[in-house]
């Protein structure tokens, strides 16, 4: 069995993310499904933004790029357009995704271009000091939110099935072997594939909203999913603070970058006599 | 630097300050020697990057500092303004930074003033002043209410600084 070390840019390690953090269960995540699907390190390009999430690509040994806040999805969109050969990983948070990239998550999703986010939702904007991200549940506390948050929150797999995404997907770390199986179809996927992992944070979230160390927290994620058929079944009280998981997209739609090259192609030809 | 995802080499770009194998650093003197490399070099290229587009500034007594859309106006009142017979001419940076300071005051020490008209209350005036560092008044002219300085508005300045800031001479035809 793999180590994942060729995955890996070890000499980078420590990482920077705090004791009890998910996102190592997401990254390993990532690396099983890489690993997996047999993709060479060089075919690999993985793009993030700013935030704790943003920091995995630096970890891995593929093509990375570590961008702007907000904009992972950007350059990504730029990667892939210019290299369609390239399978474009896209990995992000729910601050950087939802917040500040918001536009370009749904415009993304919206065009139906081959890529896959993994999209790390930790409830917070976890890195910057504990504020409070569109993922924020009502009624949590964050640092700019003391008195619990007053907005309602995005349901950010709903926002990108909404927006036209290929395939999307929800699951947290309690399970990350059914986590990098979802990683797994996302990457396969031709389209925009959304992977919703939702992730721990015990420093910024869970200390503000009495949820515990990093294993309480994981228990909270098993002990609140519920699986998409079930969620049906649910009353609203129920469902309030429900993490339903499963996949919740899986379509066929035209996807950008080949009907770019199509377009290109279609102008080439020579106009008719 | 190799070609990104090219050839096998797999690299690491990233927009945080970075140490010098591209990635992120909180130590001090790396961020340090980067933003010193990043500044120095423009500095280095200074002359690569300075562009500006000069009119009529060899004998303009009176000079317009003129950047952006507000220059079109600017061109269009210098050359009405030689046809009234006032020696004008127009600066016009196409970059402003690194600001082209050596320029502004080379021109101020052989004009007799320089206006800036600009949609703002006086941003490059200031900067333009902090150039030219007392060799020649600057005139500051802001327009703000939502609409662009006409060519007239700005001839009319060349005019009234000519009158009371020089003696403008007669350009011959």
């Amino acid at each position: 069995m793999s180590t994942y070390d060729e995955w890996l840019r070890l000499d980078k390690f420590p990482h920077i993310w705090c004791p009890g953090c998910g996102d190592g269960i997401v990254l390993k995540a990532i690396l099983r499904a890489l690993d997996r699907i047999g993709l060479e390190r060089d075919g690999v390009c993985m793009v993030s933004g700013i935030g704790c999430s943003s920091r995995t690509p630096g970890y891995v040994d593929v093509n990375t790029l570590h961008t702007t806040h907000g904009r992972a999805l950007t350059f990504a969109t730029g990667v892939k357009m210019a290299r369609p050969d390239l399978k474009v990983i896209v990995v992000t948070g729910d601050g950087d995704a939802t917040a500040i990239g918001g536009n370009h998550f749904i415009h993304a999703a919206r065009r139906n271009i081959d890529l896959t986010v993994i999209l790390y939702n930790n409830w917070i904007y976890g890195m910057t000091g504990g504020q409070v991200s569109p993922a924020t549940p009502t009624g949590k506390r964050a640092s700019t939110a003391p008195f619990g948050a007053l907005e309602p929150n995005f349901d950010i797999a709903a926002l990108a099935a909404a927006a036209g995404a290929s395939f999307v997907a929800r699951e947290t770390v309690a399970k990350p072997f059914v986590l990098d199986k979802l990683i797994e179809r996302a990457i396969r996927k031709k389209g925009f594939s959304l992977v919703e992992a939702m992730t721990p944070c015990p420093t910024a979230y869970g200390r503000r909203n009495k949820q515990g160390d990093a294993v309480e927290m994981v228990e909270y994620l098993k002990v609140h999913s519920v699986p998409k058929d079930r969620a049906a079944t649910l009353s609203a009280e129920e469902k309030r603070e429900a993490i339903t998981t499963g996949v919740f997209v899986d379509v066929d739609r035209p996807e950008y970058s080949e009907e770019y090259a199509r377009l290109v192609e279609r102008l080439r030809e020579p106009v008719p006599a | 630097m190799a070609a990104y995802a090219r050839d096998g080499y797999r690299f690491h770009v990233t927009g945080l300050a970075h140490d010098e194998t591209g990635f992120p650093t909180n130590d001090p003197a790396e961020i340090g020697r980067l933003n010193h490399r990043l500044h120095d070099k423009i500095e280095r290229h200074r002359r690569d990057i300075d562009d500006v587009v000069l009119e009529g500034c060899d004998d303009a007594e009176i000079a317009v500092f003129a950047y952006g859309c507000v220059s079109r106006a600017a061109r269009q009142a210098v050359r009405d303004a030689r046809a009234r017979g006032i020696a004008a001419g127009l600066f016009r940076p196409r970059t402003l930074w690194p600001f082209p300071g050596d320029e502004v005051l080379g021109l101020g020490r052989k004009v007799r003033a320089i206006v800036v008209p600009e949609m703002n209350l006086g941003q490059m005036a200031h900067e333009v002043e902090w150039a030219v560092r007392g060799a020649c008044p600057v005139v500051p002219f802001g327009r703000v209410d939502g609409l662009p300085i006409r060519p007239s508005q700005i001839a009319t300045l060349i005019e009234e600084t000519a009158r009371t800031r020089a003696s403008a001479v007669a350009v011959p035809a």
